[in-house]
């Protein structure tokens, strides 16, 4: 009898225990990881291995934000994954798995080497000088600390500032400025939409979006809203700038996923320095021809790299082109 | 406490130590610190009083039925010793151990069970046991020494079971959830090893590499949030 009670004991936690092991599925994320190490190649896979070594190797806060910068460059990959896809272009269905992945990886080099150079434009001097001359890896580490600071002092004074805009009570203000650093950063997020949605409710719409279209991104969370409204002011300034030569230039300027595209053929390297090439030579007539720079100036910016070069334009752009547009006011 | 007081009381609990009494007691009664310290005298009092109520308490003692079959008990026994007498004699002659060893040993033995048989002995007077608990406690270690002698094979093997079970379940979390190792070396053993969870967690990061750590930060930058983004607008 014993014996019989025994083994009932031993079976149930066996059930039991084979029953855990069995519920611990893999996240999708993590799936997804299995299945793109599986697409390496045996030296992608040493390369991969060599540089998780060199990432283990680093401190807490650098992997915490290449994890994080990281993530953002595999969404914003995803995104132009999706947006190629719908295009249902011949070019691209001409090519294999990885050719198509290259052409990928190169927009999103493109795209956010844009996007840096205008956020470079907004940098404190003192952060840029020191994450530049930085060792690769600890400019993570820099870049961390910078998030940090920010969202720690810069984050109040903004919400202290959204705030009154906004006629919070002083209580109110403050109870959100004592929020612990990442709700306190979503804050602001969330102050400025509704300041946008102040701002469209006594100015009327921004220029070229209908009713619909400003009630569909107010049902936004604050984050995407935010990406929203940052699109919109960048593609009002390519098209309405305060003058015809700023907004051929921020036409000229813009990454174009069909320009990388069109030359899906070439090589990756190749293809690369061909879309740089023209699109250098597109800004250089705009910078001519509109005049917004001198010819000192210009003969400067010339010589310069690509990258500086375009970082120039960039700043360019954004610095003058900047409107007070409903609803879009950066402050 | 005053320093005479210390010294009252070190007394009394010397004369405490061992088997206080009442007349043991009575002495400090006339000790001259007791005639300015009333918190002592009344302290003394208790003690005595103490004492008064433990010497008035009965002694402890077996019913008679009890003291009958502990002492069959002890007579069974020592017969065994008897026998092992005889075995170690026996013994002797195969081994020779050093002459005199057992004779030492069972001495030894019988004096310690004698000391041990007077102690209980001498607890022997009165002490109310219900009638029939003798009985009924060695009728259960009987029945309990009856019992046989069950090696449990049965809850080793459910244990190990359970272990191996544990084990791999432990293995399995440890692959999927594991952040990061400490030890990366394993990873580079060979080509066709599977992929540690840890790296795959970071592959975001391995894949991303080369536009990361590149001399060019544009890219690093561009990884700002847009809530981190929208702060740059308050700076």
């Amino acid at each position: 009898m014993n014996l019989v009670r025994t083994f009932i004991v031993a079976l149930l936690a066996a059930v039991s225990i084979l029953g855990r092991g069995a519920s611990v599925q893999e996240s999708p994320t993590l799936a997804s990881a299995r299945a793109r190490w599986e697409r390496f190649t045996p030296e992608q896979k040493e390369r991969a291995r060599d540089r998780y070594e060199r990432f283990l190797a680093m401190s807490e806060e650098e992997r915490e934000q290449l994890v994080e910068s990281a993530r953002r460059l595999r969404e914003r990959s995803d995104r132009v994954q999706r947006e190629l896809e719908e295009k249902r272009d011949p070019r691209l269905a001409s090519l294999d798995a990885e050719g198509r992945r290259a052409l990928v990886r190169e927009i999103v080099e493109d795209e956010s080497r844009a996007l840096g150079a205008r956020i470079r434009g907004e940098l404190p001097e003192n952060l840029l000088a020191r994450l530049e001359s930085a060792k690769p890896e600890e400019r993570a580490r820099f870049f961390r600390d910078f998030r940090v600071q920010q969202r720690d002092r810069v984050a109040r004074f903004a919400i202290g500032v959204l705030g009154k805009e906004l006629a919070l009570p002083e209580d109110e203000i403050r109870r959100l400025q004592s929020l612990p650093g990442p709700e306190r950063c979503a804050t602001v997020l969330d102050l400025r939409k509704r300041l946008s949605e102040k701002d469209v409710r006594i100015s009327g719409l921004p220029p070229g979006i209908t009713q619909e279209q400003w009630d569909a991104w107010l049902e936004l969370p604050p984050e995407e809203f935010f990406v929203v409204l940052q699109r919109y002011r960048e593609s009002r300034i390519a098209q309405h700038g305060r003058d015809q030569g700023l907004r051929v230039l921020a036409d000229a300027a813009r990454p174009r996923a069909e320009d990388v595209l069109a030359l899906a053929d070439l090589a990756p390297g190749e293809r690369l320095a061909k879309v740089h090439a023209e699109r250098r030579a597109r800004c250089t007539e705009a910078l001519e021809k509109g005049k917004l720079v001198s010819a000192s100036e210009l003969a400067e910016i010339e010589r310069s790299s690509d990258a500086e070069f375009f970082r120039a334009v960039r700043r360019l752009l954004w610095r003058s082109g900047a409107t007070e547009l409903p609803g879009v006011r950066p402050r | 406490m005053r320093s005479d007081c210390a010294s009252f009381r070190a007394a009394l609990e010397a004369e405490l130590v061992g088997k206080a009494s009442g007349e043991k007691l009575a002495w400090l009664a006339w000790h001259e610190h007791l005639l300015a310290c009333a918190p002592c005298r009344e302290l003394l009092e208790k003690e005595e009083a103490l004492e008064t109520l433990l010497a008035t308490l009965p002694e402890p003692k077996l019913p008679d039925a009890l003291l009958r079959r502990v002492l069959a008990r002890l007579r069974r026994e020592r017969a065994e010793e008897t026998k092992l007498e005889g075995l170690l004699d026996a013994l002797e002659e195969e081994i020779r151990p050093p002459a005199g060893l057992a004779a030492g040993i069972l001495a030894r033995v019988a004096a310690e069970r004698d000391d041990r048989l007077d102690a209980l002995l001498a607890l022997d007077r009165e002490v109310d046991v219900p009638a029939g608990l003798a009985g009924r406690v060695l009728a259960g270690l009987s029945r309990e020494r009856r019992k046989p002698r069950r090696i449990p094979w049965t809850y080793a093997a459910a244990a190990g079971l359970a272990l191996v079970l544990f084990g791999r379940f432990l293995w399995t979390r440890t692959r999927l959830e594991a952040p990061i190792p400490p030890t990366p070396n394993v990873l580079v053993a060979h080509d066709e090893t599977p992929p540690d969870p840890a790296l795959l967690a970071s592959l975001d990061v391995v894949e991303q590499w080369d536009l990361l750590m590149q001399d060019d930060v544009d890219v690093l930058l561009s990884t700002l949030g847009p809530a981190d983004e929208a702060l740059l607008d308050y700076r």
